[in-house]
Parts: C-alpha cells; structure tokens; sequence
C-alpha cells in the first residue's frame, strides 16, 4: 500500500468511528452550558475526530515502516493470549501460563518442542512463586486446587 | 519548608532502608530495560505496577522513578557500543557515540555519557526542588476554569511537541478523551458508551490500556520486524582525556539546561530534550565541524538533556498532577492507586512523598554513575539474551499485570486488544503516547469544564475573563496554529 493508501485507510476509518461513536451518544442529554450534560462531551469528541480524520484522508502522508514484516506471527501472539484469558479460570493460573509460553515458544519464536516444554514449565512456576507467593497476588487455582 | 530543609527531609526520607533498596532496584531495573532495545521504561513500569499495589506509596514511588531515570543512563550504552538506541532518547547519542567507540574510545564516550547525565541530573533535581514549590503555591491559586484550560493547553502540547505529524496526534488525543468518556458519567449517572457491558460501568482501566499499548504493542512490533541480535563493540580504557574532558563540560550545560526546559513540558519530554540539545550543538559547539564523526560534545550535551529532562519532567506531575509524558501517566496512575492525588497541595500534604521521591533521585544518580561504569561490561551481556525468552515473559507479565487489577480475565481480554489496537495505529502513523497521557486526563478534564460553565452560570466567557484561563488558553490556540502561520509566510533568500 502506498503512503496515501494508509493514511486514506486510517482516516476513513476513524470517521467510521467517529460516526459510531455519534451515535451511541444520540440518547445522552446534551444539557446547557449552565449545566453540561453527559451528551455533551462525547458529542463534541465524534465532531472534532470526524474532522481531524478527514483531514488526515485528505492530506496524510504515512510511510511504512522498512524492511520485511510477517502477519502471521502477530495474530498468533493475539490468539494465544486471548486462550489464555479465557482458560485461565477453568484451567487455573499453572497450567494456562505453561501451555500458552510453551505455545508461544513453539510457535511464535519457533524454539525446539523438548526445549520450549521444559523452559515454559519453569518459567510458568517462577512466575506463580513471584507473583502468588512473593507477591500475594491472587490467581485462580483452577484444577490445582 | 525552605527547599532546603525540604531536601534535607526528603534525604533522611530517602535513606531509610526500604527506601534505599527499591531505589537501587529501580536503578538498576532501569539500567537494564535501557539497555535492553524493545524494553522501554513505559513497558516496564506497566510491568511492575501490580507489584507495588502492596508496596509502601513513597517506596513506590521512589523505585518507579528510578526505573525512569536509570533507563536514560542505560539507554545510551546501547546507542554507544552497539549504535542501536536503547531508548529513543539516546537516538542521537548513537552518531558521535558509536563513531567513537569505532576509533577506540569507548570507554571514553561511556564515561562521558555517565558524568554529563550525572551531572545533569543532580542539578536538575535541584531545579525542581526550587522550581516544583513555586508551581505548587501558583497552582493553588487555580480554579475548574484554570484547570481546565491547563490539560487543554497540555493536550495540545503533547501532540504539537511529541514524534510525528500533529493532525495524527491530535487524532490521538480526540481518541484518548473519547475512551475516558466510557463508563458511568459521575454527574447524571448515565452510562456512555458502554453498550451494555457491566465492566465497562466502572470505565476503561488504565493498567491494562498501558500494558497493551507499551507492553503487548512493543513485542508484537519486534516479533514482526525480526531483527538480527546486535553485536557490541569493546570498551576499552574508561577515562576522557583532558580535551575530551574540557569539550564536553559546555556542551553538558548548554544539553543540561535544554533539557530541563523541555522536560516541564507536556509531550516534550527526554527525546525531545536530547535531540534539541543536539541540533544546538550543531549551531553553538566549538567542535561543531567534528559532530557526526565522532565529538564529545555529541555525546554529553545529547545525554545531559535526557537525563535533565527525566527529572524535570517530575515538576508538572509533582505540582499539578498533569503527567508531561507516558511514564509520568503511569507513575500517577500508581499514586492514585495508593489514594494519592499528587497536585499543589502535595508539597504541604505529603511532604514524605514530595521531597523523599526528589532526595531519592540524589541517591539512585549517585549510585548509576557508581555502578553504571564498573558494570558496563555485565549490562552488555543482557543484549545477549535471547528475545525468543524476553518476548514470551513481557507478554505473559502482561496478562497477569492486567488480571490483577481487578481479578477478572476480562482486564487480560482488554490488554490483548488495546495491544492489537496499538500495534495497527502505530502501524498506520498513529504514536500511542498522546492517547494515553488524554486517557488520564480525560475525566479531570470534563469534570473541571463542566464546574467551570456551572460556576459562571454557563456564561462560556468564563475562560477568556479569568487571566490565568485566558493566558493559558491563548497558549493553547498559539501553539496549535503558530507553526502553521510561519509555514504560510513566504520565505525569503
């Protein structure tokens, strides 16, 4: 994509937002300027972003960054991470964290399977003596308890 | 309290032995993501935030700001052996830097690197010792109207002064003040924006906005780009010569009191600071001729601002409780969590907290110019650690940093997408400093506007009646359009 091409994409999209965003105020009270209601803000937000993103669409330059970039990488990261939040109460913390650092290991950072178990199970128990133990943070116990 | 006695009180503040050890530990942390490129002091303290919801707010406090602090000393040992920043504040310390490290003199250039950010620093903590109680009892003299126009005037600064193009960063800012606003408005008790999620009722957390945005985004940003591991240089003999030594001793003054300047500023900050001072060295330099080939006075004036500039950054977050750039945000995001409300009435309320953070900035500089030196050997070996075990940790850090502000995952669920959401604005030209500094200040903001029109009656002249409102007002709308008007006047020669 050309620098316009992003900068296009980004401005059309941030009036997208802006628009949305319009609308889920709509209802909100605007009150007066004696007394300011809670539309008023929000109100006054989607009309500056709508402006502001426009200008960008119109005018904007966004150079890409150099060199090679993969995609992949990126939405795996995400998804493991989003496993992890939905895991973590049924699983509990020990055995979510090791399987999600192992995962990313393995599949991320594309370190040997043997490797990336015995690492991701010790750092997964480091982290619980840190965090849980040293720290008093608390953490579902899951199957552990 | 004179400055003086408060310092003083701060010192004893500051030397007890709790307080002592989270500073060195702060230091030393600092130094350490420093030097670590892809590891910034904002991912960092975003990190370690659950750690210190336990933890004594001063201790806090002091170990946070040391994090900052001693990320400006780490930073340009990278840019200097390695010629890659360790923080975008010592970007151009890696020109002269590294080119002097190339012809041997490395340990030269870290020498002076250490001295001129030591030196710097002290006496910017002296700056704002004298500086901060002055703001403080002006400051008290402020109202809604002048409050208001103060973020206003904030805002604007941080997307005219930060990285990048404004109408980007203002885009920013609008974005901030618009997540701010979701939740329950604290007037009506109607809910904005929040489609029907309880979570939301509450607003958007910050902790996990940072960890997303500083925390998730970064990795994601080097899992993409793939890097080479960089190699450093050897260091050699530690100390400047005796021209090298007279070179960089103006050059520090001058990169010193930049640096304090622009550090007051919102969105100016140690990046800003230590790129002006280099450009002014450019201009002001007797070795001018020599900058970019390896002169001293490109390493210390560069490193004297950053490190000036993460101190007097303190002034505006200490006495007005506006944070001047993301780590600021984060270190008063961590004093609200203890109850605190840093603002004019910090000096006399909290004088603890107030002078024993400042005192404590003597100790940790103190101890990065002793430690720093001796231990640069040990700090470069970090740059061999692998990222394939640094990534995974940041990122799992992340969720449990998240998770434990309220306990539950939905926290975790919110850092995942504020650090997709960061990762794509960054992608597309969008810097994420700029919404997170108006995501703190987004309901100060509404809240003193709103009391601002109540108190007048709604009479919106309000803010042009007021000097202080006005002044600061003018401020805002000059520095937003100013740079404009210059560009529109025809050039001449």
């Amino acid at each position: 994509m050309t620098a316009r091409g992003r900068a296009i994409l980004g401005g059309l999209s941030l009036i997208v937002l802006a628009a949305l965003s319009y609308w889920s105020a709509a209802d909100l009270p605007v009150g007066s300027l004696r007394q300011p209601g809670p539309g008023f803000l929000p109100r006054v937000l989607a009309a500056a972003l709508a402006v502001l993103a426009a200008l960008h669409a119109w005018r904007g330059q966004v150079e890409a960054e150099p060199g090679e970039t993969q995609q992949r990488p990126v939405i795996l990261v995400l998804g493991l991470m989003l496993a992890w939040g939905a895991l973590l109460t049924l699983l509990g913390f020990l055995p979510t964290t090791a399987l999600l650092l192992i995962g990313l290991m393995r599949l991320v950072w594309q370190v040997p399977a043997a490797r990336a178990a015995l690492y991701g199970s010790a750092a997964a128990l480091g982290l619980w003596l840190l965090f849980v133990k040293l720290l008093g943070v608390s953490l579902p116990a899951g199957l552990l308890a | 309290m004179t400055p003086f006695d408060g310092l003083l009180h701060g010192l004893l503040v500051a030397v007890q032995p709790l307080h002592l050890g989270f500073c060195l530990l702060g230091v030393l942390v600092g130094t350490a993501v420093g030097v670590l490129p892809g590891l910034g002091p904002a991912a960092t303290i975003a990190l370690l935030l659950p750690a210190t919801y336990r933890l004594d707010p001063v201790a806090a406090a002091i170990m946070l700001s040391g994090i900052y602090y001693g990320s400006q000393y780490g930073g340009s040992t990278t840019a200097i052996l390695v010629k890659v920043p360790g923080e975008s504040s010592s970007l151009v310390t890696c020109y002269d830097g590294h080119e002097m490290a190339r012809r041997g003199r490395a340990g030269a250039a870290l020498a002076i690197a250490a001295l001129a950010s030591f030196a710097a620093g002290t006496l910017a903590i002296l700056g704002l010792g004298l500086v901060a109680p002055l703001v403080g009892r002006i400051a008290l003299a402020f109202g809604p109207a002048e409050y208001a126009m103060l973020m206003l005037l904030g805002l604007v600064l941080v997307a005219r002064l930060g990285q990048g193009p404004v109408v980007p960063a203002l885009i920013m800012v609008v974005l901030g003040l618009m997540l701010a606003t979701v939740g329950q408005d604290p007037v009506s008790g109607l809910e904005r924006h929040t489609f029907g999620i309880q979570e939301l009722i509450d607003g958007i957390d910050l902790v996990p906005v940072f960890l997303g945005m500083y925390g998730v985004a970064e990795v994601l940003a080097q899992i993409e780009r793939r890097e080479p591991p960089p190699r450093p240089v050897p260091t050699g003999r530690l100390w400047p010569s005796r021209e090298e030594a007279r070179a960089a001793v103006p050059a520090a003054a001058r990169g010193g009191a930049i640096g304090f300047v622009l550090g007051v500023l919102p969105g100016g900050g140690a990046t800003l600071a230590s790129i002006a001072a280099y450009l002014a060295e450019k201009r002001f330099a007797a070795g001018r001729d020599r900058l970019g080939q390896g002169a001293v006075e490109g390493v210390a004036a560069p490193e004297a601002a950053n490190n000036a500039a993460a101190t007097s950054a303190f002034v505006p977050l200490l006495t007005l409780g506006i944070p001047a750039n993301g780590v600021m945000a984060m270190i008063l995001a961590a004093l609200t969590l203890h109850g605190l409300r840093p603002g004019p009435q910090l000096v006399t309320q909290q004088p603890d907290l107030f002078w024993g953070v400042i005192a404590s900035m003597y100790v940790g500089n103190l101890a990065l110019l002793v430690l720093n030196l001796p231990l640069v050997g040990l700090f470069v070996q970090l740059l061999r650690l692998p990222y394939a075990a640094l990534g995974p940790l940041i990122l799992v850090t992340c969720l449990i940093g998240a998770f434990a502000v309220t306990g539950h995952a939905g926290e975790a669920v919110l850092a995942v997408a504020f650090g997709a959401l960061g990762h794509g604005l960054r992608k597309l030209g969008f810097e994420p400093t700029p919404l997170v500094l108006a995501l703190v200040l987004g309901r100060p903001f509404e809240e003193a506007l709103r009391q601002a029109l109540q108190l007048a009656r709604g009479d919106a002249t309000v803010f042009l009646t007021k000097p202080i409102a006005a002044v600061l007002l003018a401020a805002a709308v000059l520095a937003l359009v100013a740079p404009l008007l210059l560009k529109a006047r025809p050039r001449h020669g």
